[in-house]
């Protein structure tokens, strides 16, 4: 098992910016470097791990100590006089549990765990609404319905509590009624105490076990929705508490209420918000899902913003985790004498070793001329996936034997580490938001992963260091920037490059990344798109907590989960998720000719030039490359630079009409199979072995003002430069393309009439292989 | 979860071994797919893994219990994937038919 985890507080710093680590290390004490990382691949059959111990004053030797992740999402209120000097009241809430049965799990509560004073309206052993009261001198009662709740159904819960005579009474009412179900009930009890005082906040999905800087540590975390707690003054009739619920309380009932948190309110921020005249307003911590469906929904609007009143609900998970909130272990000002790039604080204690990798960006100003594009928003979508460990068939994918790394062996027994958007809650629902404020522990150099593909077997971080081995390995001046830089600062921060290198993988895109690449693209810039399945997803980021982003992956796309009806917008930003080739005249065949059409990962496969790379307007790209050589038949992953994830050429989905398809790949195996975003009907012969659309192409256009794209359109492509000691075809071909993209002379334009669209969109299946675009 | 697949394993499927054995990763017949499927498409409870001991040089054969549960270690460490497929493929093949691969 990990014995040392952490994480950064920044992804991406320039000059004199300070960069803080948080360390968990169980071992006395620790080494600490940093280190520009240059290779992460320790596979004897690659170039070799290569890192660059860097000369600063983090280098040192530190006490080790034990930092944990206390994960769960809830809501909280700062305890006030008012809070605290309940006399009779009622406190009633709508509920939509998803694991009624699985223990206590805490509604609405200002309940203090040690000394068991309060009161807390709670889900208890039973799956049913109970109502607990504690003197905080160790006696505790409790009032219970008793009865199990149905899965993903909403219920009222509330419970009243009579100060002059003990009464307590508990209230679960169904909104559906299932006529052999008994899970309906009121019930009525004097308890033996009253609820003492306590100095603890009002927590919704969650109770108070111990402050935490200014947060607390919690217990009994709820896994479902909440809409519309409250609380006010006196034992409330059922009608009353109706009036309450649909916030038309007469004048007189309305004067009573305590707090009634409204949380449609401010659904993209951090804040809940009390409509009651005392402005007992809270926040969210661990950031549990916003922007869902409340109990009043009616399926007339799906963008909440235009019915925010049936958007009211908060979704928790007792594994929600943002911001791991550990202590800092040691800080770094960032020195002129660290050059851009990728780097990372090395912590090595013993065998035990953990990496925390950052990117240092060029100062304004010093910009080279070849940038690199750390894709960290992809980095966090996939952060901490738990593909090998999970109940999905992992193997089906990959038709190899699933391996597990140590990183992936401890995730699966540390939860509160979080998951990635590729998996599932506790409860089943689909991830929609990462964190990079925690230890992402397959963002890291050396980890092997499961969809990795033979060979190497590595995916995004480790794979990426294929690329920046190779540009230093040609001797490459090189700058690293990050999806962060272009989300908040947009396309100016590309205008200096005459050529932007992608990933392996950048698939997750925010509408300020699309747009500042795209502008990038038609202003003069030029593009080596050196992945597969990049432009995929619309993601957002959340517009104040740093370092977070949130996916809902609408309608289709080759996807690992599906939201509910109704909550296809994103919390953080109100956009429309999921794909981006549903987003108008947007996608990656928009960006980069090509889409991603699909995926296997077992072994990969090699390119044939097509007709089109002969074209005089792409000889550049193929000078030294034999006519009918195969193009990549050799790689770290998969054997080959045609694998994992492959794009496509498709006029339809907004190639453009002048895009040249090079080459394409072929003799894939029938793990691959047509993506489901391209099949209406599923039809027999969608694999590798049969199916024409299964093939990554080699595409090249020009762009407006002197720019161009060129796009590898596969994961595996970067995986092959390094072989025979970088010369080969790959290496040749990518080389070609950036020593003409770095040369600002513009391409050659002339005017033609439009080409007839070549390709069409029906289903092959062998046959001739489609190009797109015009020859000469 | 149960198993991913309904083809039911037969003595047919016994001329696929020495096949899968040669090439256990890599193009496979439909028919051989077929049975891959089967066995690579079982459940999460008791699903055969590789744990990487020693990168690239050793792994241990293990045993999925389920989310979040630890691994159950099997005494068997192989050298190579292609090994550890072999190894996997045995324990699969006599949990599905009872019979013991040399
Ligand atoms: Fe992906």
């Amino acid at each position: 098992m990990l014995k040392i985890t952490g994480y950064s507080d920044q992804i991406s710093v320039v000059l004199g910016d300070k960069i803080s680590f948080m360390v968990n290390c169980e071992h006395p004490s620790y080494e600490a470097d940093i280190v520009r990382v240059i290779c992460g691949d320790v596979n004897p059959d690659g170039p070799g791990f290569n890192e660059d111990v860097i000369d600063s004053p983090v280098s040192g030797t530190y006490n080790g100590r034990k930092q944990e992740i206390y994960a769960g999402s809830f809501a909280m209120v700062e305890s006030s006089a008012l809070l605290e000097n309940l006399e009779s009241f009622t406190v009633q809430v709508m509920v939509w549990p998803t694991t009624p049965r699985k223990g206590v799990q805490s509604l609405v509560a200002k309940w203090s765990v040690p000394d068991n004073s309060g009161f807390a309206l709670e889900i208890d052993e039973s799956g049913g609404i109970a109502f607990l009261v504690g003197d905080g001198k160790g006696k505790v009662d409790t009032v219970s319905i008793g009865k199990p709740m149905v899965e993903y159904e909403w219920y009222f819960a509330a419970a009243s509590y009579n100060a002059d005579n003990k009464e307590v009474t508990v209230y679960q009412e169904p909104m559906v009624e299932y006529p052999p179900i008994d899970d309906a009930s009121t019930v009525t009890k004097k308890v033996s105490v009253a609820p003492a005082a306590n100095a603890v906040p009002l927590m919704m999905a969650a109770r108070c076990k111990a402050p935490k800087g200014d947060v607390v540590i919690g217990d009994a975390y709820y896994n479902g929705k909440l809409d519309s707690p409250a609380i006010v003054e006196g034992v409330l009739s059922r009608a009353e508490m109706e009036m309450i619920l649909n916030r038309k309380a007469p004048t007189t009932l309305e004067n009573r209420i305590i707090g009634a948190w409204d949380f449609s309110l401010d659904i993209t921020e951090t804040t809940i918000t009390d409509t009651s005249s005392h402005r007992l307003h809270g926040k969210i911590c661990h950031m549990p899902t916003r922007g869902v469906t409340g109990y009043n929904w009616t399926g007339e609007e799906l963008r909440w913003k235009h019915a925010r009143e049936e958007y009211g609900a908060i979704r928790f998970h007792e594994d929600d985790v943002y911001d791991a909130g550990w202590d800092v272990d040691f800080e770094l000002t960032i020195p002129d004498s660290m050059k851009s790039g990728i780097y990372a604080a090395r912590v090595t204690s013993g065998e035990d070793e953990e990496y925390i990798p950052f990117v240092v960006r060029p100062k304004p100003g010093r910009e080279k001329k070849v940038c690199f594009l750390f894709p960290s928003a992809s980095y966090m979508a996939y952060a901490n996936e738990h593909f090998g460990t999970d109940p999905w068939p992992a193997e089906l994918m990959t038709h190899r034997a699933i391996e597990l790394d140590k990183h992936h062996v401890f995730l699966n027994e540390h939860r509160e580490y979080g998951h990635s958007l590729y998996d599932r809650h506790s409860d089943g629902s689909g991830i929609h938001i990462s964190s990079r404020l925690r230890p992402i522990l397959n963002m890291r150099p050396k980890v092997q992963t499961v969809l990795g593909g033979e060979g190497s077997q590595l995916w995004q971080f480790a794979a990426d260091t294929h690329i920046t081995v190779w540009l230093e390995a040609m001797g490459y001046d090189y700058d690293v920037i990050t999806d962060e830089d272009i989300h908040y600062r947009g396309t100016d921060v590309l205008k200096p490059y005459n050529v932007v290198l992608t990933s392996s993988h950048n698939e997750y895109y925010s509408k300020a990344m699309y747009d500042a690449v795209f502008d990038y693209i038609h202003q003069g810039g030029r593009l080596i798109y050196m992945g597969g399945n990049g432009f995929y997803w619309r993601v957002s980021y959340h517009q104040t907590a740093p370092g977070v982003i949130e996916i809902r992956r609408a309608e289709g796309g080759s996807r690992a989960w599906a939201p509910k009806s109704g909550e296809y917008y994103t919390g953080f930003t109100c956009e429309y998720s999921g794909l981006w080739r549903r987003q108008g005249r947007t996608g990656p065949n928009v960006m980069a000719g090509v889409g991603f059409s699909s995926e296997g990962f077992d072994i990969s496969s090699y390119y044939r030039r097509n007709p089109d790379s002969f074209n005089s307007r792409v000889a550049f790209i193929f000078e030294g490359v034999g006519k009918d050589e195969l193009i990549g038949d050799f790689g770290l992953i998969g054997g080959g630079a045609a694998g994992l994830e492959l794009d496509r050429v498709e006029r339809e989905f907004g190639t453009p009409p002048h895009a040249l398809c090079l080459a394409s790949s072929e003799n894939h195996t029938d793990t691959f199979l047509v993506v489901v975003e391209d099949i209406l009907f599923n039809l027999p012969g969608s694999g590798g072995q049969e199916n024409e659309w299964v093939r990554g192409d080699l595409c090249f256009f020009e762009t407006p003002n002197g720019g161009a794209v060129f796009s590898a359109s596969s994961m595996a492509w970067a995986g092959s430069l390094p072989h025979n000691d970088f010369q080969n075809n790959v290496s040749r071909i990518t080389k070609n393309v950036l020593d003409r993209f770095v040369d600002p002379k513009p391409f050659p334009i002339k005017k033609a009439p439009a080409p007839p669209m070549k390709d069409s969109y029906t289903w092959r299946v062998k046959g001739s292989t489609p190009t797109a675009g015009a020859a000469e | 979860m149960t198993n991913m697949t309904r083809h039911q394993i037969s003595k047919s499927d016994r001329k696929w071994i020495e096949v899968f054995k040669k090439k256990p990763i890599g193009i496979h017949p439909p028919e051989l797919m077929r049975l891959l499927n089967r066995l690579r498409g079982e459940a999460i409870e008791g699903k055969f893994v590789l744990v990487i001991d020693r990168p690239y040089e050793e792994w241990v054969v293990a045993e999925l219990q389920g989310r979040g549960k630890p691994l159950k270690y099997h005494n068997i460490r192989v050298s190579s994937r292609e090994e550890g497929e072999w190894e996997i493929f045995k324990l699969r093949w006599h949990r599905h038919t009872g019979e013991v691969l040399e």
